[in-house]
């Protein structure tokens, strides 16, 4: 895996069936949201459906309800850094962060990848009440 | 104090369906003499002529027909008075649902989102179902991994508004035409400023 993600490549971020992070289809900035930065997949060559199932296998197929897809370009185009952090289970672990210095996305940055990622949903995205 | 949203459908069903004649009609005459703009007035009627249509004797319903008819100027004003009674219900229908939302959120543990998220407070959630009681706009409700509550608005032109809960502060966030953006705070105090920061995002397309 390269140390420094280039822009043409694509993260990967999953969303659980609960809470609900989905209105009308689309995706909320509050999915972006977390004090501790944006975990994401890298893509590393694997292709979708490669990643897919990786995440399936991981989680468990009734945790992944939706799998949200973006370029790390629309990150870097929004002044966001994306920084690889390998883990033990998952090499191709990374996390979006705001900026060098600060973890956490700003509102504007959180509704711009909301509004540029691609949704695949793995179960039906029908909003229901918790 | 988390409001159990049973507790407010029991109160909402009990204040309507025991109503009995004699005082669906001070209701009814209340609402339509009071100087109090066509919005209320369309409450009172609306929800009336919903639950007495079936409980009552036929003559209630043609009462009421006569009575809007009288005090309501404007022929088409009926037509509008009975569409902001049905946006009235549908808002109090949705203001149920985002009780019963919210309560979900203290079910949420240590790690909800797989990356140490922290569980929710009972103060914040107990706030945030405050507001919305308040709110005459629903808006869409959602947790964040970083101790908030996020409530959401869309208007028609794709404008967006964002109001972010937090213990000790409110964060609003505006994108207009996806493009202008603007954001501020608001202390906890100020929630009465919400309905109005609301009113005026919807107002902007008329």
């Amino acid at each position: 895996m390269k140390e420094i993600v280039s822009p043409e490549e694509l993260l990967y971020r999953a969303v659980k069936p609960i809470p609900v992070y989905w209105k009308d289809g689309r995706i909320t900035s509050a999915l972006f949201k977390d004090s501790k930065g944006v975990s994401v997949d890298r893509d590393g060559g694997r292709s979708s459906e490669n990643i897919i199932s990786n995440f399936v296998t991981r989680m468990g197929d009734k945790n992944v309800k939706a799998i949200a897809i973006l370029k790390a370009e629309q990150c870097f185009n929004n002044e966001m850094i994306v920084i690889p952090s390998p883990v033990q289970d998952n090499k191709y672990h990374a996390e979006i962060h705001c900026s060098e210095t600060k973890v956490e996305l700003s509102k504007k940055q959180a509704r711009a990848l909301a509004n540029c990622c691609q949704c695949v949903a793995l179960q039906d995205l029908e909003d229901t009440l918790v | 104090m988390i409001i159990a949203p049973s507790a407010l459908e029991q109160h909402n069903n009990s204040s309507t369906a025991s109503t009995d004649y004699r005082s669906f009609r001070t209701h009814l005459n209340k609402a339509v003499d009071s100087s109090k703009n066509l919005y209320i007035r369309t409450n009172y009627l609306s929800q009336y002529t919903r639950k007495h249509v079936i409980d009552k004797k036929k003559n209630i319903v043609e009462i009421v027909t006569v009575k809007s008819h009288k005090r309501i100027q404007s022929s088409t004003a009926t037509v509008e008075a009975e569409e902001m009674g049905q946006l009235f219900m549908k808002e109090e229908r949705r203001k149920t649902s985002n009780l019963y939302l919210l309560r979900s959120f203290l079910d949420l543990e240590y790690n909800w989102n797989d990356n140490g998220a922290d569980p929710f407070s009972h103060n914040l959630i107990s706030y945030a179902q405050s507001l919305v009681l308040d709110l005459i706009r629903q808006p869409d409700v959602f947790p964040t991994a970083r101790q908030s509550i996020q409530f959401e608005y869309e208007n028609e032109n794709n404008d967006y508004l964002e109001i972010e809960i937090f213990k000790d502060k409110m964060e609003i966030y505006i994108e207009l035409n996806g493009f202008e953006d603007r954001e501020f705070e608001i202390p906890l105090t100020d929630s009465n400023k919400l309905n109005k920061i609301v009113l005026d995002f919807y107002e902007r397309n008329r």
